[in-house]
């Protein structure tokens, strides 16, 4: 059973009115989890939106290939504090994957197509629930980028342009690929950036590989499949690819 | 006056009826800076929110006792890019400093005030945006989060 009085307090119900909390309140179930089970894993597809009533769950990037660790834990999510948002934001999958920290946990799933059915019909509730949850996930940016502030002095820099043409070209996707990559590194030297347009917007999306003391390539039409040869054969090897080099 | 066209291809006011990009438009000044021209420090209040319409912005770093540099640049933001989230999250201060890092930038500046009274006045084009700006901050959010392991040390196969 979840209490009205438990959700009033929860930090992305903030702002949610008495009456329209009743009506979320109708699509919220309540679920025990035993330690060390897996709630849903990177990549699932997001149906719920999860809320910690008792107990506390470990949010972990588990590297392609590998099993979980402790040591993998991004973040743990505590009483009345929000996991899953993902859910609510393209491309509705899971980012990481969520574990019960406790001896047990208890657990409210609110399902996601009924909340966005409800912020369709009250775009109040959804405006106001949007907002805590950019609030939400912003403070927990700014901690993580607190904790893993990198050198600006890295030997090696990859920005990958991420301004509107290159998001249209695929520039996400590659950034996606280049974490993966990185995951599977130990090396520290090297620092991943952002970056805006160069201005061969028909060419995107581009990544700038700079390596200290030989300057800079620009790759073009940058994908996946192909950031993933040129992390392993530019950044780790040393050998550029030049069938891919900007022209 | 910022043009519509480019209003509705910035990535936060996607998905936005033209009744209400026009409103949006109405919140818009352009502002023009010159190269190495500081926009903001790291730590003022955020009171505004940018866009770049033309040029490049860096976003830096401000070491303790360095001086401003393109070393010290963490990330750039070009043209139809924004910066300036930190205006919707508490502590409501800059991260970063920004500064003009082309020959001249061209951005627009949206009050922090003025917007979120238009949001309240129209809560389905604040539900876009904020929409929007939750789904940029998200992917964000995932590259701090494997660098946060990166930077631990954590066991990677």
């Amino acid at each position: 059973m979840v209490e009205l009085e438990f959700m009033k307090n929860v930090e992305i119900f903030k702002g949610v009115t008495d009456s329209h909390l009743a009506g979320i309140h109708d699509f919220c179930t309540e679920k025990i989890y035993r330690y060390a089970h897996r709630l849903f894993a990177e990549g699932d597809k997001a149906y719920y939106l999860w809320i910690v009533k008792e107990g506390s769950v470990d949010l972990r990037y588990d590297p392609p290939g590998g099993g979980t660790s402790e040591k993998n834990t991004i973040s743990s999510i505590s009483t009345q504090k929000t996991f899953g948002w993902s859910n609510l934001v393209p491309p509705y999958k899971y980012r990481l994957s969520a574990y019960c920290a406790n001896e047990s946990c208890r657990i409210i799933r609110i399902e996601k197509n009924q909340l966005l059915k409800l912020f369709g019909q009250n775009s109040k509730i959804g405006y106001v629930m949007m907002s805590n949850l950019t609030e939400i996930v912003g403070v927990r940016y700014h901690q993580l980028q607190d904790s893993a502030w990198v050198s600006p002095h890295a030997g090696v820099k990859i920005s990958v342009h991420m301004a509107t043409c290159g998001i249209a070209a695929g520039a996400r996707e590659v950034m996606n690929a280049l974490m993966d990559e990185m995951a599977k590194t130990d090396r520290l030297d090297i620092r991943i950036m952002t970056a805006g347009c160069i201005g061969m917007c028909d060419k995107g999306p581009n990544v700038t590989v700079e390596i200290e003391g030989e300057g800079s390539v620009i790759y073009q039409k940058v994908t996946p499949d192909k950031m993933c040869r040129i992390f392993n054969n530019h950044i780790l090897k040393g050998t550029i690819e030049t069938d891919l080099v900007l022209t | 006056m910022i043009s519509l066209e480019f209003l509705k291809d910035v990535e936060v006011f996607k998905g936005l009826s033209g009744d209400q990009l026009t409103a949006v438009q109405a919140c818009c000044q352009k502002r023009e800076f010159k190269q190495d021209a500081k926009l903001f420090g790291e730590g003022e209040p955020t009171g505004h929110r940018w866009i770049v319409l033309e040029g490049q912005v860096d976003l830096r770093c401000e070491l303790p006792g360095s001086v401003p540099s393109e070393e010290n640049t963490i990330s750039s933001v070009s043209a139809g890019g924004a910066i300036g989230w930190s205006c919707f999250v508490s502590p409501y201060q800059y991260r970063l400093s920004g500064y003009c890092a082309s020959g001249q930038c061209e951005l627009i500046r949206i009050g922090k005030e003025r917007i979120i009274r238009l949001f309240e006045l129209d809560t389905g084009l604040g539900y876009v945006v904020m929409s929007n700006m939750a789904a940029v901050l998200s992917v964000e959010d995932l590259i701090a989060c494997r660098m946060r392991l990166q930077g631990s040390g954590a066991s990677m196969p």
